[in-house]
């Protein structure tokens, strides 16, 4: 080797915690956008190379009951692929701590000869499914978690409330199948014959399946192929009660994947703006170590051009050791994480794959931008000429420069204190103040602080990012939770007690006041019903949605109009779902709607929104006024409930008590909901991106963190000298540690309250896009002062994580070492 | 440090090459005319070199002395390109200095001029031969497989070969100035210049570099020094005495300057001009 290259490898080998902080730097980067690249990439791969080899139904049609001859005349209109009926039976699979949980039984005869939503061994290494006796049952696999193995006998309570036992024979991996854990409902599969057994029909179909010939993600196409299917069934003699089509095409979780994906990626490069402003950071103060050697360099022959080579193939040494130890650590958490996901999402994953954009973009965030990033500093100090970079050092002027430094030194030492003559007649608290925040050393560090003013810039830049994007992600948890609660204003019970059918509201109310700790009762109608488009060709799916006029439970978010009140007949308030089907309604407007089969006109009074997937679209009327019209006034269709106390124990307690009660009496409910496990299901989804983004927020971080403690190391070694001269006339190890402690502490104090001013339109952005990604509407922006205080915590702690080693480092020197140094 | 620097002999092949050595024919090597140097100051512009004329011929041995201030260093400066001179003309070898580029002016620099600085100032991370090996890498003078074994021999002529894979900082400051000068010759240039080279030794190992310049004289180097000592400058065969950016004095030192022997310097100055490039070439 000869010795341009041996000196690059001192420069490399040489100082280990710099090398160690650089590479560091990069691998941060290189990390972050490996796994979020490739992760991406895999999810969407195998989520869809699952989800499509189940021959994925893109509509379900809920039916009146429809016979196999029926069924074969629908399977030749254009445009669609393959329909399958299902009959199914919904029950309480009722635990052994008795608390039931809604299970959905389909009848299929045999599970490995359905054409349509395939299901698939729950080890994906198998290759045949288990077969279904009479009283078996076969489990969707994410209902694992419920506890049963294969061979226990479940215990389900049909809606009439007689008990059936199946034999768990087995667990199916069932992708199309949204997993129980989101659901808060369990999937099965029995045969025709024991859906019979259960109540069920095993000669009537109550839905179907159907999967389009082609285009299966336009939601048009699919939306109209469903209609044909549905018009030639209600021609046929049979009734649609309902269709369902949701994300047609894709993998249930594939919106909020994609959001992810999304926001991960501008995270991931952020991160990687980031390490770039270290790099430059290290790079910049490295040349001005560097800068006297080049001169000599370059007064022995060097030349510009082989200079620079030298510190390229530098920096590219930092990148190679990042890009070394980054894709294999990307691709161990990959793994990891696409393994979780897979689990919680219900889909499998395929084989591991490194993919070669990953890879490309690996390499350019560990070899080009640093490149980029150290390549204007690098040329800055290469290019200066012989004379300027000994200046100092001169060919023979040491001498000068030896007073130059110690007039700079003597002057931060010996600057007068100009307080000092106020400090008498000032109240003691300020004079304390003024003693701690403005003594000397202090005084010293602050001054210190603006010494450097481009590495101090630069540390700032990267600190304020961190932050910003730190308190950005605080904002958007912030933003859910609000979103959260926004929804829940449409919810507020502490339990919801749903019936099979309708009840006078007088009896079931009786039966659930007896219960100790219910506070209050509301008796609320739900209907499904139908929107006539004013030309009355075509009709929308919603469902009408009728609380008594007083309702203290609802406290809907209006953005036009006003909310329905007492008294109001034909008034309803319609949201943000139906508008975005029927773009064209206002306030004002009359709209026809078809409840049970009776056409009658409604008054728009007012719009309300509510953020996330709803469907069908919800429309509220007063209950008073819609009982009426459909000849059941007094008739309540489910029950809710405010507990006295708030704690989810009582209240899951409560729900038993209320459960037991309603059974011995008979009232067949379909399902008693808890607000707090509720909850707990539509966090579920958000969850994915919160811990991811947690993940990016704690990264960005730690690389603010090593941004800081690269700076104060470079600040105190450059200080040796004067760090010496301050020893030598006497300052103690606490006092230098001080001294350096404080700048750390002050530049991370700057950092943070310019992080608050850049997180706002980070969070902005952060809050749009997921909101659009995921809950298909912009979402509010809201600023929690969380972020803020949190932040604040951690840029102390890590100030003083940054400059306690070099502190520690400069109080340790003794006055030889200093005056040695150089 | 066995033997004293009395004894070393100048033996190295310094003409690899086959070039024969320039004679002293009476036109200068080196020549400064009417140099002015202006720095430019908050105060003004500041004269540290007044219309200096100085001819400096093949094999001479120049010594610069004056006040701290007077310009020695500027002088200095001026003659290998460090600095460009505010008005006048820098011959140094049948090239024009204050005509050269930046880059041009390093790859010249480093084969024709060897330079050693008061503070010796070798690269402390790399060791004593790689120090020596470096001008040669960066100027590409001498193939790659010959560059090792010369560095070797010029650490032998100093003395050091025992030293050769220690870091600088492990040398005494006599020792590590040796290296330097080492270094300067590494690429085998006619010239030599040398700021203070004993600024910061004892003055009997400041002794023993002046021998080892005046050895250097006679294998036909040419070389100016600047120093604040008048007994040493004395050793030199020619003393400038400069003050206030004018030479004020300059004059033989009463003994001769010493002749090129047969088988020193590579100054092949001629009327053509010496292409200092082809060596280069012949090296790569
Ligand atoms: N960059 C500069 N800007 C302004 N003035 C300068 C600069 N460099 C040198 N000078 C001034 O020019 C004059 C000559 O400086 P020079 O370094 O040549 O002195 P010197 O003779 O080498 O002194 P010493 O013996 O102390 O090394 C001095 O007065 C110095 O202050
Ligand atoms: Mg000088």
């Amino acid at each position: 080797m000869s010795s341009r290259w041996k000196k690059v490898w001192a420069d490399f080998w040489s100082n280990k915690t710099r090398t160690f902080l650089m590479i560091l730097t990069i691998i941060a980067g290189t990390f972050a956008v490996g796994l979020n690249n490739n992760l991406g990439l895999q999810m969407n791969r195998d989520m869809d190379a699952d989800f499509l080899s189940a021959n994925p139904s893109e509509a379900t049609l809920y039916i009146s009951p429809a016979d196999e001859d029926m069924l074969a005349t629908l399977q030749d209109i254009e445009g669609v692929g393959a329909i399958e009926g299902r009959s199914d039976v919904t029950a309480q699979l009722v635990q052994d701590d008795g608390k039931k949980v809604v299970i959905n039984f389909d009848g299929i005869k045999d599970p490995a000869e359905i054409t349509v939503n395939l299901l698939k061994p729950d080890n994906p290494n198998d290759t045949t499914l288990s077969t279904l006796s009479d009283k078996e049952v076969l489990l969707d696999e994410t209902a694992k978690s419920l506890g049963y193995e294969i061979g226990d006998m479940l215990n389900i309570e049909l809606s009439n409330g007689k008990i059936r036992e199946l034999r768990l024979a087995g667990y199916v991996h069932s992708v199309t199948t949204i997993p129980y854990a989101m659901m808060g409902q369990a999937q099965a599969f029995i045969n025709p014959e024991t859906l019979e057994w259960m109540g069920g029909s095993s000669e009537y179909y109550t839905k179907l399946n159907l999967s389009v010939a082609e285009n299966p993600t336009d939601q048009q196409h699919v939306s109209d192929v469903t209609q044909a299917v549905s018009d030639r069934f209600e021609k046929g003699g049979g009734t649609t009660y309902f269709i369902l089509i949701f994300n047609p095409g894709h993998h249930f979780a594939w919106d909020v994947t994609q959001g992810v994906i999304v926001v991960l990626g501008v995270l991931g490069w952020l991160l990687v703006a980031l390490s770039a402003f270290l790099v430059v950071n290290t790079i910049v103060s490295l040349m001005s170590q560097h800068s006297k050697q080049i001169g000599i360099m370059k007064a022995i022959g060097g030349q510009n051009r082989q200079i620079m080579a030298m510190y390229i193939v530098l920096i590219l040494s930092f990148g190679a050791a990042a890009f070394v130890v980054s894709v294999p650590l990307a691709s161990f958490l990959n793994i990891v994480v696409l393994e979780g996901m897979a689990t919680w999402l219900n889909f499998n994953v395929g084989e591991f794959t490194i993919f070669p954009q990953t890879v490309i973009q690996q390499a350019i965030v560990a070899f080009i931008i640093p490149l980029l990033a150290a390549i204007f500093p690098m040329w800055n100090t290469v290019r200066v000429t012989v004379r300027e970079a000994l200046s100092d050092y001169g060919l023979g002027n040491a001498g000068v420069k030896q007073a130059k430094k110690q007039t700079k030194d003597s002057r931060v030492l010996s600057r007068p204190v100009r307080m000092s003559i106020s400090f008498r007649y000032a109240p003691p608290v300020i004079r304390l103040i003024r003693q701690v925040f403005l003594s000397r050393p202090v005084r010293i560090s602050i001054r210190n602080t603006f010494r450097r003013k481009m590495r101090l810039a630069l540390t700032l830049s990267t600190l304020v990012l961190a932050g910003a994007i730190f308190v950005a992600v605080m904002n958007l948890f912030g933003t859910f939770d609000k979103t959260m609660r926004d929804v829940e204003k449409y919810f507020l019970a502490d339990i919801n007690v749903s019936f099979d059918r309708a009840y006078r509201y007088e009896k079931v109310a009786g039966i659930v006041e007896s219960v100790p700790g219910v506070e209050s009762i509301e008796g609320w109608m739900m209907l499904g019903g139908e929107i006539i488009s004013a030309d009355e060709t075509t009709a929308n799916e919603l469902a009408l949605v009728a609380p008594p006029a007083d309702s203290t439970l609802i406290e809907p978010i209006l953005t036009e109009g006003r909310w329905l009140m007492p008294g109001d007949e034909n008034a309803v308030v319609i949201g943000n779902h139906l508008l975005s089907v029927r773009p064209d309604l206002k306030v004002g407007d009359t709209i026809k709607l078809n409840i049970l089969e009776k056409e009658s006109e409604w008054k728009v009074v007012g719009i309300y929104n509510i953020p996330g997937n709803v469907i069908p679209p919800l429309i509220y009327v007063n209950y008073e006024y819609v009982s009426h019209l459909v000849n059941s006034p007094g008739d309540v269709y489910s029950l809710r409930i405010i507990t006295s106390e708030k704690d989810p124990a009582t209240v899951a307690a409560i729900g038993q008590e209320l459960q037991a009660l309603l059974d011995e009496k008979q009232i067949q409910v379909s399902n008693i909901e808890l607000a707090a496990e509720w909850r707990l299901q539509q966090t579920q989804q958000t969850d994915v991106l919160v811990y991811f983004m947690l993940v990016m927020a704690i990264l960005t971080a730690v690389v603010g963190g090593l941004g800081l403690m690269s700076t104060m190391s470079i600040n105190t070694l450059e200080r040796t000298r004067e760090i010496g001269v301050m020893r030598a006339i006497g300052a103690s190890n606490f006092d230098i540690q001080k001294i350096v402690l404080v700048e750390g502490l002050f530049i991370g104090l700057l950092s943070w309250a310019g992080g608050i001013l850049l997180s706002a339109p980070i969070t902005s952005a952060l809050v749009y896009g997921v909101g659009i990604a995921i809950f298909k509407t912009p979402l509010q922006f809201t600023f929690g002062v969380e972020g803020i205080g949190i932040w604040l915590a951690i840029t102390l702690v890590l100030a003083i994580l940054a400059s306690a080693l070099p502190a520690r480092r400069a109080s340790r020197l003794t006055v030889r070492d200093t005056l040695a140094y150089e | 440090m066995g033997a004293g620097l009395e004894t070393i002999m100048l033996t190295l092949p310094f003409t690899k090459n086959g070039k024969k050595p320039a004679e002293s024919n009476g036109y200068p090597l080196i020549s400064l005319r009417g140099v002015d140097k202006l720095y430019k100051t908050a105060v003004g512009d500041f004269p540290a070199l007044v219309n200096v004329d100085l001819d400096i011929k093949a094999g001479e041995f120049v010594s610069v002395i004056g006040k701290s201030g007077s310009g020695k260093t500027t002088l200095l400066n001026m003659v290998t390109g460090i600095d460009r001179p505010s008005a006048g003309e820098v011959w140094v070898n049948e090239t024009a200095v204050h005509e050269l580029g930046e880059n041009k002016m390093a790859r010249w620099r480093g084969i024709n001029l060897g330079i050693v600085f008061q503070f010796f100032q070798l690269l402390p991370m790399l060791s004593v031969i790689e120090n020596i090996m470096l001008p040669m890498d960066f100027c590409k003078t001498f193939p790659k497989n010959e560059r090792k074994e010369r560095a070797l021999e010029l650490l032998d002529q100093m003395e050091l070969a025992d030293h050769a894979f220690k870091l600088p900082t492990a040398l005494s400051g006599g020792q590590q100035q040796r290296v330097a000068i080492a270094r300067g010759l590494a690429n085998d240039p006619p010239v030599i210049i040398a700021d203070e080279p004993t600024g910061n030794l004892d003055s009997k190992t400041a002794e023993r570099v002046f021998e080892l310049f005046n050895n250097l004289v006679s294998q036909g180097k040419t070389i100016i020094i600047v120093t604040h000592d008048n007994e040493m400058a004395k050793r030199a065969s020619r003393v400038a005495l400069i003050a206030d950016g004018e030479i004020v004095s300059d004059k033989p030192n009463g003994k001769p300057p010493s002749q090129p022997s047969p088988l020193g310097g590579r100054s092949n100055f001629s009327p053509l001009g010496g292409e200092m490039s082809d060596r280069a070439e012949g090296g790569a």
